[in-house]
């Protein structure tokens, strides 16, 4: 694929400058290291990326739109007529709920002819952009589990993030910047796992900013100014402590690479703490009339779009996965409120986001995700609630290859569960990392004598779905 | 959510009645019944009203016959339908309350059938047959129904299996008087064909020890002391030396308060100043300082106040231990709705109990029977009634109005308690019904004033020839102004009083958060779904029902007039249960080894982690139990081991092929925690205040409006106390903490993260309070030992890695020394914190070997 935007052009002056050193990024300060690494298990360890890639890579970056909680499809993408015509009648599932049809109509859009409703019309405006996966399935029906698997691939079993997996396969595209930040991640149900990297070195773990329950406003990075020493003062005190930590390693063995994550971690504190401020400052570079678009300074959009806008920022300035987390979907009751009220916070940013990764030439590396750990049941069992359904949902895809303006699967008339073109969380990951140009079962980590996988033992990439 | 099976059951059945054929079939019956007397009577009225319902429309879901007993309730037989499902008994002779089916069919929270309620003819049908003394000709024993939890098959469970005897096994390395605890990890190793590490060098033994029991370092001088005691006993003596010091509660009491989700303020939406939370902190510290045995611990957070005390003091201690159960983060969103927040408080006490002494997810089975483990939702609901008998004395709820049932006092506590309360309480009242009258006496002030500006611009605007006017407006402004005066009057009085009340107080009795029974004890209805509003039967207040099936325990029943805590207590304690006291062990285990042999410590259920070492973990929890529930002989046995105190071997094959130390074959590198890693700080620059404060700055925390905490008090951080005291308040703990792994302190969480982030990072390079410390450290460094700099050196990592300089730090050092420049005293300063900071920041610093 042609590097087309500046972006990727200056990347691939950098690449080769590292790759004539031999070295990936993180290590040009670390080459007293490499006896240390050569004792590692994994290849990847030392280099930082996969060369030369897998497969022809269609993305270069990824965000994912995490709308935790799980939220309902048949009201916001999978256009269910029959189930709004059997609006109350007994559910054929559950056996005292009855079905709940969506409360909001469902129009086409685009060329394409999308189905969206009533509560994304803008994110509905860039129809023709999305790839709607409309029977996604996953194991599990409860939050944590599901939510583990959506972001590891496992529900049982600490596994590294999908994130840390793209960093780890593909490695920084910006030597001041981590590979992977996660915007206002949840502390609850382990929400450290969503951006953590479990027996991948340290370095390819995402870096929190804020946390779900705070304001993004409060997201910043502290400690980013040393009191009194200067900048060539501190970069002479960091290589003393450096070379501590390197004799240490070497005195004492650091098989699990954890001495080697503290040594990477000041490193890339050092080389953040001037550039990442600033782009978390969204006031900063921007224009009043692109704060509005994202619905920046309005209540209800401000907050989801100062983290879709720092999302952009931070895509383009080289961070190579950025999560966001939206909350909170799991509407068990009070449907009728709830949707409009999240689909309102999260719509014009969503749409400003697509729009400006598209002006920007960004959208065709950058892949767009977005979706829940699982979905919703067409009926209620409550009173205008819905339970959880992982038998079949809706997430949709956006750029990096993914096949735009397109739907892909079906679920029944009612929307319990997949019938055709069923995609599991296995084949969804495997498909990212194939539009990434990552085998999924070639990009693998020893650990403990095994080789691991984001995908395990399953996953399938969904050709159908490639542009 | 999915949901209640009995529930969906019933429904449907009674979903299916149409109301025409049951009028046919009640007109049918009418002549028939005349002329029947007795039994017999009843028996017709059975066949002709009541059967003919049941038969065609409960059966299909609940008919022993049929093999259908769905919420384990049959209805084809007299014995089956009196002893009823999982909810309860579908029939009581002669008693409506209790008739399940009454209320089924009365929509009165049952709801059956949903879509339409049955004609009230039958209902009253069903009224008069169970007035009868429900007669019913139907022979056969109640059917065995099918649980909706399968005890027999959850007590497959490992978890839920009696802890067995074991003998440890023979010592596979031929050694006499090698430790069972070693035996079992050797055994183990011996099959992978794996020898355990050898041991750690002294001085990393030393450093991981006083670590782990005390959250400290060791001195200098007690690192000497020990590399140069050649005694056998050496270690012995070490490690009795650290169990016994005050230190050891603060590090071990710490990782209770985890367990406890301790915290100083609501959380939530409301985030509430608890003034008196941190007698909670200092009572875990004491506890584990003196050793209280587990059982005893547990007994008395659990009904502390209704424990027989031996002391005044004692009393006071039982008393504030119960606010494990009124430190949980309440639910203050909806004014108004009382029983909805009281049912929140519920859950969270039932979630830190089950989880944080058992480990078992009760609080899973609010809506719905629980998914994984043996715990229907009947169990949660029973619980729920113990805490709801009972009182949560958490002090005085939001200040809004609509809210005021949410206020409950705090509870004096003392010797002096009873005396100083009353007149503490009547002055307190006093003075904050003198601060409400002054307010009303401000706003009527206020009137006047309001008053006289309108009167100063109606007279302004007034013509000047209106002499008659001007003159009456002249007069009305005197009289307001002679009103204002009079406020002013009045309110300087009550200013006046109100200063010489505040500064009059009678002594204050100590306070503290706790529980205590409640006035009428009532079991809690079972809520359909767990939705507040649809209550359903009552669940008689006890134990979850796992105990029962897995027949332990004092038989004791809940009297009427008791909230159940008690019993709860003995239930838990009790050394039967194969929960506690596994749980109990393998908190110790992970504490001391950096993974437990369960590594989730606090689920044991389905959803849990498997053993490593099962017989292990039931030989320790054997031990534990036989040896008094000790917590410290327990870690005195565990760390006597060879198996703790091996080295890391980290070139080791084994090291290699078990990365995650699943084996304990060697030890891994650990983390400091953020308070170990800050006292540490604190500890070497010398800074560190040895006593502990008392109480909590939690008052000076910054609140709104609402006295909800927004952050920390100012400069919190540069406190010189250990770091459990520094205040923990929900949503504003010290970035520091958060930053290191600290837990979110609203949920029980006995483990934490281990990460290792750029933003750690940025904190140990640029956070002042770091820099500050790393000054003060030079200073002692240069202070303590006149101009030798390699001697300087070599102090400052004894201080903090508890070893001399190697030759290669030491030219490292003196050669940045240089390149700082400069030889004024100053600048010498300056470049000696810029070393110690990067101690502070190394990564041996920040990890126990």
């Amino acid at each position: 694929m042609p590097h087309t935007n500046p972006i990727s052009r200056r990347l691939v002056s950098r690449r080769a400058v590292l790759r004539s050193a031999s070295t990936g990024f993180g290590y040009l300060a670390l080459a007293g290291l490499a006896a240390e690494q050569a004792r590692r298990e994994s290849r990847a360890a030392t280099t930082g990326a996969i060369t030369p890639p897998h497969i022809t890579p269609r993305a270069k970056r990824v965000v994912f739109l995490y709308m935790r909680g799980g939220p309902c499809q048949m009201e916001t993408f999978d256009y269910k007529p029959r189930l709004q015509a059997d609006n109350g009648k007994p559910s054929p599932g559950a056996k005292n709920a009855k079905l709940l049809g969506s409360q909001w109509k469902f129009h086409q859009y685009g060329a394409s002819g999308q189905w969206v409703s009533d509560l994304f019309p803008h994110t509905a405006r860039h129809a023709d952009e999305l790839c709607v996966l409309k029977a996604v399935t996953t194991d599990h029906t409860n939050h944590p589990e599901a939510s583990d698997q959506l972001h590891t691939g496992s529900f049982q079993f600490e596994r590294p993030s999908l994130g840390s997996w793209v960093v780890y396969g593909l490695g920084s595209e910006n030597e001041n910047l981590p590979g992977f930040v996660s915007l206002k991640p949840p502390v609850q149900w382990g929400g450290a796992r969503y951006y953590g990297c479990a027996f991948l070195p340290p370095a390819y773990q995402g870096l929190p900013i804020g946390t779900m329950t705070e304001a993004m406003t409060k997201a910043k990075l502290a400690n980013t100014v040393h009191p009194s020493l200067d900048r060539a003062a501190q970069r002479r005190q960091l290589d003393l402590l450096a070379a501590t930590n390197r004799e240490f390693a070497a005195r004492e063995g650091d098989v699990g690479g954890a001495i080697d994550g503290v040594i990477r971690s000041y490193e890339s504190a050092f080389r953040m703490q001037t550039e990442l401020p600033h782009l978390l400052d969204v006031q900063q570079g921007e224009t009043a009339a692109t704060l509005a678009r994202y619905g920046i300074g309005n209540s209800a959009t401000d907050d989801f779009g100062r983290q879709c806008l720092t999302a952009r920022r931070l895509l383009e300035a080289g961070v190579r996965f950025v999560e966001l987390t939206h909350d909170n979907w799991d509407h068990h009751a009070g449907v009728a409120a709830n949707m409009p009220l999240r689909s309102r916070q999260v719509d014009r940013p969503i749409a400003a986001l697509l729009e400006d990764l598209k002006r920007r030439g960004l959208l065709e590396d950058t892949l767009v995700v977005w979706g829940g750990e699982f979905g919703r049941t067409p009926d209620d069992p409550t009173n205008d609630g819905r339970g959880h359904n992982k038998d079949g949902f809706t997430m949709w895809l956006a750029g990096g290859g993914s096949r735009s303006g397109t739907s892909h699967g079906t679920t029944d008339e009612h929307g319990f569960r997949a019938v055709d073109g069923a995609v599991h969380m296995h084949d969804l990951h495997a498909t990212i990392l194939h539009l990434l140009g990552l085998d999924h079962e070639k990009l693998t980590y020893r650990y403990g004598g095994r080789d691991f996988r984001l995908t395990d033992v399953h996953g399938r990439v969904v050709r159908e779905i490639l542009a | 959510m999915p949901l209640p099976l009995r529930v969906c059951a019933l429904t449907v059945a009674f979903g299916l009645l149409t109301s025409a054929g049951i009028v046919m079939r009640a007109q049918a019956v009418e002549t028939k019944e005349a002329g029947n007397s007795g039994a017999a009577k009843g028996h017709d009225f059975f066949e002709a009203r009541i059967r003919p319902v049941l038969v065609e429309h409960c059966y299909k879901c609940h008919s022993s016959a049929a093999g259908k007993t769905e919420g384990g309730l049959a209805l084809d037989t007299r014995g089956a339908m009196r002893a009823g499902g999982s909810s309860g008994p579908a029939v009581v002779p002669s008693d409506e309350e209790r008739s399940l089916i009454l209320a089924a069919i009365r929509h009165d929270g049952l709801e059956m059938p949903p879509e339409r309620k049955l004609p009230p003819e039958v209902i009253a049908d069903f009224e008069k047959w169970i007035a009868l003394g429900a007669p019913d000709p139907r022979e056969g024993l109640p059917p065995a129904t099918k649980p909706t939890v399968d005890y027999a098959a959850a007590r497959k469970h490992w978890a839920f299996q009696p802890v067995r005897p074991v003998a440890p096994p023979p010592s596979v390395t031929g050694r006499k008087n090698v430790d069972p605890v070693d035996r079992f990890i050797q055994a183990k190793l011996a099959e992978t064909g794996f020898t355990p590490a050898p041991a750690a060098e002294r001085r990393a033994l030393l450093r991981r020890t006083t670590f782990l029991l005390t959250g400290l370092p060791p001195t200098p001088h007690e690192v000497t002391e020990f590399v140069n005691d050649a005694s056998p006993q050496a270690f012995e003596r070490v490690v009795d030396r650290l169990l016994a010091s005050s230190t050891f509660g603060e590090r071990w009491g710490r990782h209770w308060l985890d367990t406890a989700r301790y915290a100083e303020s609501n959380g939530k939406s409301m985030n509430l100043v608890w003034p008196h939370a941190w007698r909670y902190r200092d009572y875990v510290v004491d506890a584990m300082n003196r050793d209280l045995p587990y059982d005893e611990f547990l007994r008395q957070q659990i009904a502390g106040d209704l424990l027989p005390a031996a002391s005044d003091e004692a009393r006071a201690a039982q008393t504030i231990a119960t606010g494990l159960l009124a430190l949980g983060a309440k639910s203050y969103e909806e004014a108004g709705a009382r029983e909805k927040y009281l049912l929140e408080l519920a859950d969270d006490q039932i979630d830190v109990v089950a989880r944080g002494m058992l480990g078992l997810t009760v609080a899973c089975a609010r809506c719905h029977d629980h998914k994984f483990d043996p715990v229907p939702q009947a169990d949660y609901y029973a619980m729920a009634g113990v805490f709801l008998s009972s009182e949560t004395l958490a002090g005085p709820g939001p200040k809004h109005s609509g809210y005021k049932g949410y206020d409950a006092p705090y509870q004096p506590v003392g010797a002096e308690a009873e005396r100083l309360h009353g007149p503490y309480e009547a002055h307190d009242t006093k003075l904050r019904a003198k601060n409400t009258e002054l307010g009303g006496a401000r706003s009527s002030r206020y009137r006047h004033v309001k008053n006289k500006t309108s009167l100063g611009i109606e007279r302004k605007q007034a013509a000047a020839s209106d002499k008659a006017k001007l003159a009456e407006l002249d007069a009305q402004l005197k009289v307001e102004e002679a009103k204002i005066a009079e406020w002013d009057a009045k309110i300087a009085a009550m200013i006046a009083e109100i200063d010489t009340l505040t500064k009059s107080y009678p002594p204050s009795p100590d306070y503290a958060m706790a529980m205590r029974e409640g006035k009428q004890p009532q079991d809690c209805a079972l809520r359909y779904r767990g939705d507040w509003k649809r209550a359903g039967p009552p669940v008689p207040r006890g134990a979850p029902s796992l105990f029962a099936s897995l027949k332990f325990g004092p038989s004791s029943k809940i009297n009427a007039h008791e909230s159940g805590r008690l019993q709860l207590a003995a239930w838990i304690t009790d050394p039967q249960n194969p929960l506690t006291a596994r749980v109990a062990v393998n908190r110790i285990w992970a504490h001391l080894f950096g993974r437990g042999i369960v590594t989730t410590l606090d689920n044991f259920g389905t959803l849990g982690a498997e053993p490593t070492h099962p017989e292990l973990l039931d030989y320790l929890a054997g031990e534990f139990v036989r040896d008094g529930w000790s917590i410290k002989r327990m870690i005195r046995r565990l760390v006597l081991t060879e198996t703790f105190q091996a080295g890391l071997a980290e070139r080791s094959p084994l090291a290699a092929a078990d990365p995650e130390n699943k084996l304990f074959g060697r030890r891994t590198y650990e983390r400091l925690e953020a308070e170990a890693l800050r006292d540490a700080m604190l500890a070497v620059s010398g800074s560190l205040q040895s006593s502990r404060p008392i109480g909590s700055r939690i008052l000076e925390a910054k609140v709104n409006s609402a006295n909800a905490v927004e952050t920390p008090p100012a400069q919190e951080i540069e406190r010189p106390v250990r770091t459990l005291y520094l205040t923990t308040a929900r949503s504003a703990v010290p970035e520091m903490l958060t930053l290191f792994d600290f837990p979110d302190p609203s949920l029980p969480a006995s483990a934490r993260e281990q990460r290792t982030l750029p933003t750690q990072a940025l904190y140990l390079m640029n956070a002042p309070e770091v820099v500050t410390l790393a000054r003060r450290l030079a200073e002692r460094v240069l202070g303590e030992i006149a101009s030798d700099d390699a001697a300087r050196i070599d102090l400052l990592h004894e201080l903090c890695l508890g070893r001399p300089a190697t030759q290669a730090e030491q030219l490292r050092i003196a050669e940045f020394l240089k390149s700082q420049g400069g030889e004024k005293p100053a600048e010498r300063i300056d470049a000696w914190s810029a070393v110690c900071q990067t101690l502070f920041a190394a990564a041996e610093f920040r990890f126990l070997p």
